[in-house]
Formats: structure tokens, C-alpha cells, sequence
């Protein structure tokens, strides 16, 4: 169907369970480079697990995922520095509170990338513009409101220039207010070509800006299509269900 | 302009506090002492039974004293023998039994208090060495047998004894004799004049001397270290020193553990009473000052113990600090993965030991036991015992202060590339230690009091600094106080210190 050099990451009956909970039951799928593929599913289907497993903050049981070829799921594989192709972007936005908005941002490149202070504060700065908070820079994380915060987690792993960013409901623990904002951020990043992976509530968002959705249940792929198709034309009884209790 | 009139007050406050605390003391003190001047009960041996009885621990007054307990006699161990007087002295006991030159000298410098003249039982002195080390013992014998035919011996005990006070004698090392044959270390307690005391900063008294004759004859370099008097055994027989030289006198219970050599003087052991005088004690005066502080330049004890205190606590607190560090992130990162279950294990016990045995107990098992035959310094000895245990403490403390950093930060460290040690270190840590400051100083403070029973070891540290003035002067009021006062005043700069540190910190994420 497409070709194969278009894929980022290959998914293989990835399997994931904490004790005798299995929560991941072998998900097979492919993302594909510039894909904004949207994961729904109820409450406690793995959807989350799932995001995790992708850099590996969870460790999967069985199956493999394959990031540009790489198995990063191999032992042999050095885990440290596949992460910093993937970035994440969490619900509670985990800034570093010791440290300033600018020196949040720059941390990693210049440590993990020897990128110069320069170059890093240069970045950053430009990245903080185009999110409209480039006055916030020295401030620390506490000075911030919620929305604010997670532009900054946005602008932190894009300064890391990574190949895919995963989206771990990232506006779940905001006020309603703010939840736009961080949304247009969003929304502008997949329009400028980047790779996403989200976890999201926000179904506006799914059926403007996704290429595909993704429904989870029970720990395994139950319908997987194009927006237009999941929200009008839903196949599964499980997502029938499931939308008809959220929109 | 706020934060600085903020800070006058508190100064303000705590002086108030401290000169309220000095009052109160005084008070309380001069309470204890208006119910010191009754006359004791005990007239003979006979009145032994039913008093209470003070003693030096270990001392065979302690030996003799004991036998009175089945008659209901009550014993009361000090560890030295001015304790013993000073509890006397504040009808803490009826009577101390003690030998007679250190009594002679003690009733001397304190007129409340006489010597009974029924002599309580007679004794002799004399050196003792390790089971093991007979050959030292006859090298010795020989060379007390030498001294005692040329007079030296009865000179030096003449010189400090037996009414010639004005005796010129002094035995002068012969400087002709050049020490090829190493060093003879001698354990001793150097609060029992005349035989050992200390007097311008220096140890001195009858066994000094026998000892320095001793070393001369056997062309040894002498070393004189002073301890506790019940420590002297232990220290011998572990071998911390090659002899013990402290008016021991010749028990069988002590020959089972030791050697003992011919004896080289012959003592009494007598009963000390209150005779009802007062001795005109006032607590606060210029004469007690001058003479606790002043006289033979006293202050130096304390100055000398308190640099010696700062540096032990310095030193164990910087050892504390790392291996605290290395132990906490080795626990947490065990707890973490569940792998290194062993090295977990390792960690856990020795916390589990270093944090349920008192300190004290951990400073004399290192001192006698893991460095029993090594000639290490003793300052040393301290700062890894007390370095030890702070270390277990310390663990803990920034154990708890990873743990009360939110599982996210480390999701975002390890999401963003950082390997675990990287993300601990940029940014766990920072975060932890912030938390746990006002913690970690805390402990710095306990160490610091804690550091105060070096003296087992026989370190001269500040408050051992304080227990040879009270063993000179007899008086427990000043040396103390002024010994509290000068841990509270480091302990308060210490505080405030910590508190700008902390108040920085926390300004830094504002």
C-alpha cells in the first residue's frame, strides 16, 4: 500500500502487563513519518501504556517496535539515545522546576546534542517566539499558568529536533480555558509536518488535525481508519458505545 | 530594608533567650549548692553500710566499695575522681573512696571536705601490660628493679609526695640517652594527682616520671596518651598501648586480663566526708574565673578541644555527606530497577546496624576492636566512626528527598535522552537537596554534639577540654556552663547559616 521507506515506527505484536494484568494484549501497527495518528479508547484500555511503551518508560513483554529499523526493544540497543529522536509531551507537563523556562529548553541539546549555549539559548528563544512566550525565558516553571507550561513542554522537545513527539493527554489536567491555546500549538506542529502521536480526549482535535485514529480496547486495536470513517461511520460496537457517551 | 529589621529582631530575641537561660542556670545552681553544706554521716568503715557512696569507676575503691552493697550501701561510679568529689562536695553522696594522694589533694583544694583518718585498705601500684607481652613486663621489672636501688624512684615519689613541698627534685630526662629502641606508649587518666594530672597543658605526676625512667633505661622514646581510667585495660590488652601506668593497683580480678609488674609503690585507699564547713563558694567570681580560665592558661583546653571538635565534626560530616549520597542513590536505584538485590540487601543492614547501636558503642568498637592493633591517630578514629554513622543518617534523609520528587521529573529526564545517572544529577538531585537542607542541617548539629564523646578515646575535644579544668579546679559549675555555651553559640551560627543557605535556595525559583 505505501512504501515501506515511509515508515517510522513498526509495531509488532507488542504485549504489556503489570503482574497478571494484561493490558496490552499484541498491538501490530505502523506510524508513518509526517502521520498525526490520534489513540482513542475507554478508560484503563492501555492507550497510555501503549504511548509509554513507544520510548520505552514502559518496558513492553513481548513483541518489538522499530524505530527507522532500529529495534529499540534490543537490549543491545542503546535506549538513551533512540529517546532523544522521540520526544514526549506529558499530561502534568513535568518542567524542571529548579531550573529557568529557557535553561528547561536548552538543557538537552546542550548536554545530550554538545549543541553550543549559544546556538541551544538561540533556538530556544525562536521556538518560545513562535509560541508567543518568549518573555516568559527566565522565568521558572511556578511563574506559569497551565497552558503556558505546556507550550513550554511543546517547545522543550521540539528543541531536542526529534523525528516523532508523543502526546500523553496533554491537555487533560487544564483548566478549559487554556486548553485552546495549547491545541492551536498542536494543531500548527502537525501542519508543519511533524510526526505525532496523541493520546487525547479532544475530539475536535482528532477529526480536524488527525491522518488516522486509532481505537484501543481491551488492550488491542479495535478499529483503526481515517477520522471521517472512526466518527461517522464507526464499525466496531465497542467505539459506537464509546462515542456515543463522549460527543 | 524589611528582611534586614526582620533579622535585628531575631538577633534581639535570641540574645534574650540566651541571657534568660544563663540567669535561670545560676539560680538553679546556687539552689543545689545552699543544700551543700551539711555534714556527712559517715564517721568510720563501719558507716559504709548504710551510705551512699561515691567512687571512680573501675578504681578497687569501686572493688572495695562494692562489698558494702549487700549490707544496702548504695555505690555511685563517676569516671573520674573529681566527679566523685564534686557530687560530694553537692550531697550527691555521703562520702568517696578513693586513694590517698589524689584525696590528700583534693581535700587541700576544697575545705568542706576531710579525709577520715581510719585508712580504708592498703594496696599497691604497679604497671600493667597486655597477657601476651611478658617480655616487655621483665624489661620493665628490670628497670624498676634499677630505679628503685639508685633512689630514683623514691626521689620522684618524694618530689611530689610526703610533705617536702618544697622538694627541688625533678627527674630530668638524661639527654644523653638517645631513643634507638622505638616508642613506649603508656596509657593513663590524667585526673588523679599526684600521679598523673595534667598542669600547663601537659601530662605530668609520679607515673609520668617512673614511666620516663622506665623509657630511659630501655632507650625507648616515651608517649604518654590519657583516657578513661576503665579504658586503660581494654587499651593495653588490645594492644592500643604497651603499657598501662595509672595507680593500678595489683587485683586478681585484673591479673586474669592482664600482666601486672612488681609493684613500685604502695598506696591507701581512704574515705572522703563532708565536715560540715562551708568552703565559702561563691559561683560566679572573679577569683573562680581566673582561676577556671586564667591560671596555667586553662582557656587553651578549651580552645584546643573546641578546634579539635570542629575538625572531627568537619571531617565526619564531609564523609558523612558523600557516603550518605553513594548509599541513598544506591538504595533507590536498587528499589527502582528491583535488580542488585544483594547490594540492597548490603545497604540495608548496615544501616539497619550503624542507625540501632549507639554511637558511642560504634566509636569504642572501631577505636578497640577494627583498629586494635594499628597505630592510627585517634582524631581519625573519630572522624570515621562518627563519619559512619552519620553517613546512615544522612542516607535516609536524601533517601527521602528522591523519593519526594514526583515520578514525572524522572519521566521527563529519561524522555528527553538523559541516562539515569545524567537525569539524577540534573535534575533529581538539585531538587531532593533543596528539600532536604533543613534536615541534613539538623544532623549536621546532632554530629556536632555528638562529637563530645570522643573523650572515651581519650581525644581532647571540647568537652573533655571542660573535664580537665573541673579536674584541676573542682568546680563543675563554671567549666559546664561555659562549655554549653560554647556548643550553643557554634550550633547557633551554624543555624543561622543554614538558614541564609536555605533562604537562597528557595529564592532562586521564585
Amino acid at each position: 500500500m505505501t512504501n515501506s521507506s515511509d515508515v517510522m515506527i513498526h509495531i509488532e505484536n507488542l504485549k504489556k502487563s503489570f503482574g497478571d494484568d494484561n493490558i496490552l494484549n499484541g498491538i501490530t501497527t505502523d506510524i508513518k513519518k509526517g502521520e498525526v495518528l490520534v489513540i482513542l479508547g475507554p478508560s484503563g484500555c492501555g492507550k497510555s501504556t501503549f504511548l509509554r511503551c513507544l520510548n520505552l518508560l514502559e518496558k513492553p513483554n513481548e513483541g518489538h517496535i522499530y524505530l527507522d529499523g532500529v529495534d529499540i526493544t534490543d537490549h543491545k540497543t542503546d535506549i538513551n539515545i533512540q529517546r532523544q529522536k522521540i520526544m514526549m509531551v506529558f499530561q502534568h507537563f513535568n518542567l524542571f522546576p529548579h531550573k529557568t523556562i529557557l535553561e528547561n529548553l536548552t538543557i538537552a541539546p546542550i548536554k545530550l546534542k554538545k549543541m553550543s549555549p549559544e546556538k541551544a539559548n538561540e533556538k530556544a528563544m525562536a521556538l518560545l517566539k513562535r509560541v508567543g512566550l518568549e518573555e516568559k525565558a527566565n522565568t521558572y516553571p511556578k511563574q506559569l499558568s497551565g497552558g503556558q507550561k505546556q507550550r513550554v513542554a511543546i517547545c522543550r522537545a521540539l528543541c531536542m529536533e526529534p523525528e516523532v513527539i508523543l502526546f500523553d493527554e496533554p491537555t487533560s489536567a487544564l483548566d478549559p480555558e487554556m486548553v485552546g491555546e495549547v491545541l492551536d500549538v498542536m494543531k500548527e506542529l502537525a501542519k508543519s509536518g511533524m510526526t505525532m502521536v496523541c493520546v487525547t480526549h479532544e475530539m475536535g482535535f482528532a477529526k480536524e488535525v488527525a491522518s488516522r485514529v486509532v481505537f484501543i480496547d481491551e488492550g488491542v486495536i479495535a478499529e483503526d481508519d481515517t477520522p471521517k470513517n472512526v466518527f461517522e461511520n464507526p464499525k466496531n460496537q465497542r467505539l459506537q458505545d464509546f462515542l456515543s457517551k463522549i460527543l | 530594608m524589611l528582611r534586614k529589621s526582620s533579622n535585628g529582631v531575631r538577633i534581639k530575641a535570641f540574645a534574650v533567650v540566651l541571657m534568660v537561660t544563663t540567669i535561670l542556670l545560676t539560680f538553679s545552681a546556687c539552689q543545689w549548692d545552699s543544700s551543700a553544706q551539711t555534714k556527712s554521716d559517715v564517721h568510720g568503715a563501719e558507716d559504709l553500710k548504710s551510705a551512699t557512696i561515691g567512687v571512680q569507676l573501675g578504681t578497687t575503691g569501686d572493688i572495695y566499695a562494692s562489698d558494702y552493697k549487700k549490707d544496702g550501701a548504695i555505690i555511685v561510679e563517676y569516671n573520674k575522681g573529681a566527679d566523685a568529689i564534686q557530687a560530694l562536695k553537692k550531697s550527691k553522696v555521703d562520702c568517696v573512696v578513693i586513694d590517698e594522694q589524689p584525696a590528700k589533694n583534693f581535700v587541700k583544694q576544697n575545705a568542706d571536705l576531710s579525709i577520715l583518718d581510719e585508712a580504708f585498705a592498703v594496696e599497691e601500684y604497679a604497671i600493667c601490660f597486655a597477657k601476651s607481652n611478658t617480655e616487655l613486663r621483665d624489661k620493665v621489672n628490670s628497670a624498676l628493679a634499677q630505679i628503685k636501688d639508685n633512689g630514683t624512684l623514691d626521689s620522684i615519689i618524694d618530689s611530689y609526695i610526703s610533705g617536702k613541698d618544697n622538694s627541688t627534685y625533678q627527674y630530668i630526662s638524661q639527654s644523653n640517652t638517645v631513643p634507638t629502641n622505638g616508642t613506649l606508649t603508656v596509657a593513663t587518666n590524667a585526673s588523679f594527682e599526684p600521679y598523673e594530672y595534667m598542669e600547663n597543658g601537659k601530662i605530668c605526676g609520679i607515673d609520668i616520671d617512673v614511666s620516663q625512667a622506665i623509657a630511659d633505661i630501655l632507650g625507648m622514646e616515651l608517649k604518654v596518651t590519657d583516657m578513661e581510667f576503665d579504658s586503660i585495660i581494654t587499651a593495653v590488652s588490645s594492644g592500643k598501648a604497651d603499657m598501662g601506668v595509672s595507680g593500678i593497683t595489683i587485683t586478681d580480678e585484673r591479673k586474669k586480663n592482664i600482666e601486672f609488674s612488681t609493684p613500685y609503690t604502695a598506696a591507701k585507699q581512704v574515705i572522703i566526708v563532708r565536715n560540715g564547713t562551708s568552703d565559702n563558694n561563691a559561683f560566679l567570681s572573679v577569683d573562680k574565673f581566673k582561676a577556671n580560665f586564667l591560671d596555667e592558661g586553662r582557656w587553651q583546653y578549651l580552645a584546643q578541644g573546641l578546634l579539635t571538635t570542629l575538625q572531627i565534626t568537619l571531617l565526619a560530616v564531609i564523609m558523612g555527606i558523600v557516603l550518605g549520597f553513594l548509599i541513598a542513590i544506591g538504595r533507590v536505584s536498587c528499589e527502582k530497577t528491583g535488580k542488585y538485590k544483594v547490594l540492597n540487601w548490603i545497604l540495608k543492614t548496615y544501616l539497619t546496624i550503624i542507625r540501632g547501636t549507639p554511637t558511642m558503642i560504634q566509636l569504642l568498637i572501631i577505636y578497640y576492636v577494627i583498629f586494635a592493633s594499628s597505630s592510627i591517630d585517634k582524631v581519625l578514629v573519630a572522624v570515621i566512626a562518627f563519619g559512619l554513622n552519620s553517613s546512615a543518617y544522612i542516607a535516609e534523609i536524601v533517601r527521602s528527598g528522591i523519593e519526594s520528587i514526583s515520578e514525572g521529573q524522572f519521566e521527563a529526564g529519561r524522555s528527553l535522552g538523559f541516562t539515569y545517572a545524567q537525569t539524577m544529577r540534573h535534575f533529581i538531585l538539585p531538587q531532593a537537596i533543596k528539600n532536604v537542607l533543613p534536615a541534613l542541617g539538623n544532623e549536621l548539629i546532632v554530629l556536632l554534639k555528638e562529637t563530645s564523646i570522643s573523650g572515651y578515646i581519650g581525644i581532647m575535644d571540647l568537652t573533655r577540654g571542660g573535664d580537665y579544668i573541673r579536674s584541676r579546679t573542682y568546680d563543675a559549675f563554671l567549666p559546664l556552663i561555659v562549655v554549653a555555651l560554647i556548643y550553643l553559640a557554634i550550633v547557633s551560627i551554624l543555624s543561622a547559616l543554614l538558614g541564609k543557605l536555605e533562604r537562597r535556595l528557595k529564592n532562586d525559583d521564585k
